[in-house]
């Protein structure tokens, strides 16, 4: 064999991370800052923080097509396109084209992603929430697919560690089943929602009504602007008003020194020694030369989000194992799971009509879990675990003319009148893991640079289908509670993966048996590597995700170091 | 500008029954836009008797005032090219067929073809048009038109300005009286 040891010498660093959204963020400014010369490694472009925000200071009208995307391109987004949302003018260059990063669909699937340093952490919806006991739990009460290895109180610090870093913005309520945090000031109910509260405070005892916890800076934090309102998060805000990599860890991680971070690095496989049963490194694809180049480390961090590392996973010591690096459990690639939702109710109120709000807030209420609550027999459901509304109240615009007889009307100036309020409120519900619910490496399909693809065969179960019955009803019982008029409940139907919350696919457990990682998120077969995306959750619980993948980073993190220093890795 | 004082004066709160009075005493004073203008733009996908259609519906719908309407902000010209940039060939052929049965149901309606008659008919046509189609589950070219014309408008420079849009707001006052507001461009 011809080692090139210069060449080797020169490629290998302390550690190597493999992605850079909010896991991989995490981890590179964790392991840089405890004085690790860290490799991160993204697969798309570089973005830097504001001078790569190119349609962040844009209007409706600076864009040609009015921010919609033209007939033409629409070709190449079908898929991403599904959430309504994701791919207009201000916001198509953040998400791949389906024509270049193809999957396929036993049954559908809706996988929205994008390849760029920052990953979604530019892009994510930043509601950030707590998991309890209550999640941590369930799978081991219920007799649900495997036990958790870990509980709150291992996890607890840490999420007090990555709040107080990202900046995390919420209302203290006391609640056993959501967490309080280290939070930045809330922002405000308005008129309407803070009736909402009130009322709901006085009808009900099981369910409260919130403002939404999320990681957008309500006051100047460790260097970054605060909110100016302008709810334009997704195209990259120039204040550094949310948490994104881009603005807060890898600034963090850059500043130590320690971080070497390079674009366009595919990588295809971690390169496992058989003799040390730990990865040696990666094998990376330069996707602009299309060189295969080898990197070396002493740990690994796999973050490059739940799918794309349990296909790394699959590609990996495939001489070993057919199924790839952790399939000895049988586990991995399967359990995918989602939070399910579209769906609940909407209504008028007739009041507050004197009332209106200044700025657009980027973020809405928030209603925890009140389904199967601990010590709460009342709250028992036909179907196990719970969801979660989100929403808010606002006042129409002129949209509403259109439905109106406004033929003749002077609508410029009765625009300026706001219409009614109408409040919606959107249930997010909790999807069990199921071991058939999987993702399939593809070699037939390939890819834009040649790589194989993934094929998704999931779906809903008897347990979602039935909570989402109670979803719309309990919505609409909040809205008429509150003297809303015509409530409508409503169901826009949610397939696995819209929610953009993508899980389970390289579980954390107690047994190398029946889970994929331990309850340091270390693979079991091989210790030097840490997967800390959503790849590694147990179960789903019914809040949105990141913040977890957070905590469970920087802890992971901590932990490899720790281990490193005693050499045990 | 005092926003809230133009509200004011220029007299809509007087109640429902002065808004048709108001436009047609400006449709009537407002010759220049009339039917038989040519265009002063070249379609790219409309026929010019269809973007003639299309130029009146716009101008009935938001005029020119002492704030620019809709044939200031470029609305029907944008519209043209919308519908050729962004719908599939069956929706464009569908949006043809609904100005030519536009036209016919003028043209029997009102005896004459809607680009010859005065402002007053067209406005009267409109508002019949849009009563049967607000009763109606059909879809109509009307319907579209308002739709487009009031997202167009109101999505442009001149119509968002009209409404104080603050593209930085800067703060989020969560309650605030209607009388201090000064943006009123929505929660988009």
């Amino acid at each position: 064999m011809n080692l090139n040891l210069k060449a080797t010498d020169q490629n290998t660093y302390d550690a190597i991370v493999i992605g850079s959204g909010i896991s991989g963020g995490w981890a590179a400014k964790e392991l840089t800052e405890k004085g690790l010369k860290t490799l991160v490694l993204e697969k798309g472009r570089n973005v830097r923080h504001v001078q790569d925000y190119p349609t962040m200071h844009m209007n409706a009208y600076d864009f040609p097509n009015r921010d919609v995307l033209p007939l033409a391109e629409r070709k190449d987004y079908e898929k991403q396109m599904r959430t309504g949302y994701t791919i207009k003018e201000h916001s198509k260059h953040w998400w791949v084209k389906d024509t270049e990063h193809p999957y396929s669909e036993v049954k559908r699937f809706d996988w929205i992603r994008g390849y760029h340093v920052g990953g979604r952490s530019l892009l994510w919806g930043r509601q950030s929430y707590r998991w309890s006991d209550l999640d941590f739990e369930a799978n081991k009460k219920e007799g649900v697919a495997v036990d958790w290895p870990i509980r709150y109180s291992d996890i607890q610090d840490w999420y007090s560690y990555v709040e107080g870093f990202a900046g995390i913005n919420g209302r203290k309520e006391g609640l056993e089943q959501l967490p309080d945090g280290n939070f930045l000031p809330p922002m405000d109910l308005n008129c309407v929602e803070q009736h909402v509260r009130e009322r709901v405070a006085e009808k009900f005892n099981d369910r409260i009504l919130t403002i939404g916890r999320s990681a957008n800076l309500t006051v100047n934090h460790k260097g970054r602007g605060k909110c100016q309102f302008r709810n334009r998060c997704m195209r990259g805000c120039p204040y550094g008003g949310y948490f994104s990599s881009n603005a807060s860890t890898l600034p963090a991680a850059e500043a130590t020194g320690n971080m070497t971070l390079r674009p366009f690095s595919n990588v295809t496989e971690l390169i496992y020694d058989k003799d040390t049963k730990k990865a040696s490194g990666v094998r990376v694809q330069d996707t602009e030369t299309r060189e295969i180049i080898d990197f070396h480390a002493k740990i690994v961090f796999v973050c490059a989000s739940c799918i794309p590392s349990t296909q790394i996973l699959m590609q990996s010591a495939n001489d070993i194992w057919e199924g790839g690096l952790g399939s000895s459990s049988g586990e991995l690639g399967h359990n995918i799971m989602d939070h399910h939702f579209r769906l609940g109710a909407r209504g008028r109120y007739d009041g507050f009509n004197d009332m209106y709000y200044k700025g657009r807030r980027p973020n809405g209420i928030y209603v925890p879990r009140f389904q199967n609550l601990t010590g709460r027999p009342d709250t028992k459901k036909k179907y196990l675990r719970g969801y979660g509304y989100q929403g808010g109240a606002s006042r129409s615009n002129w949209r509403r003319f259109v439905r109106e007889l406004s033929v003749g009307q002077p609508i410029k100036e009765l625009a300026q009148e706001p219409g009614p309020w109408t409040m919606g409120m959107t249930g997010f519900g909790e999807c069990l893991p199921y071991h058939e619910n999987k993702m399939m490496l593809n070699r037939e399909v390939t890819d834009i640079y040649g790589q194989p693809t993934i094929t998704f065969d999931a779906e809903w179960k008897e347990n979602e289908w039935e909570m989402r019955k109670d979803m719309t009803v309990q919505a609409a019982e909040i809205l008429e509670a509150a003297g809303f008029k015509d409530v409508n409940t409503y169901d826009a139907k949610s397939f696995p993966g819209l929610g953009i919350h993508e899980m389970g696919t390289a579980r954390m457990g107690r047994n190398p048996k029946t889970s994929v990682l331990n309850g340091w998120n270390q693979v079991w077969d091989a210790k030097n590597v840490f997967v800390t995306d959503g790849a590694c959750m147990t179960s789903a619980a019914c809040v949105n995700p990141s913040l977890t993948y957070m905590a469970l980073t920087a802890r992971a993190a901590d932990y490899a170091v720790k281990e490193l220093n005693k050499q045990n890795l | 500008m005092d926003r809230r004082k133009a509200i004011k004066t220029s007299g809509f709160l007087l109640g429902g029954a002065a808004f048709s009075a108001i436009s047609i005493a400006q449709l009537a004073s407002c010759q220049s836009s009339a039917a038989t203008e040519a265009l002063s733009w070249t379609p790219s996908f409309l026929s010019t008797d269809h973007a003639q259609v299309l130029s009146r519906v716009a101008d009935i719908l938001i005029p020119e005032t002492d704030t620019p309407g809709a044939l200031s902000a470029g609305v029907p010209e944008f519209i043209d090219q919308w519908i050729k940039g962004n719908l599939d060939e069956s929706t464009q052929q569908q949006i043809k067929a609904g100005f030519s049965g536009f036209l016919d149901q003028c043209t029997s309606a009102m005896g004459k073809s809607f680009l010859d008659c005065s402002p007053e008919e067209q406005l009267s046509f409109l508002q019949q048009a849009e009563k049967a189609a607000m009763d109606s589950e059909e879809p109509s070219i009307l319907m579209n038109m308002k739709e487009q014309v009031y997202e167009t408008y109101f999505t442009s420079k001149v119509g968002m300005e009209a409404l104080g849009y603050e593209p930085i707001p800067g703060e989020y006052v969560a309650c605030m009286p209607l009388s201090e507001v000064t943006d009123f461009s929505g929660m988009r």
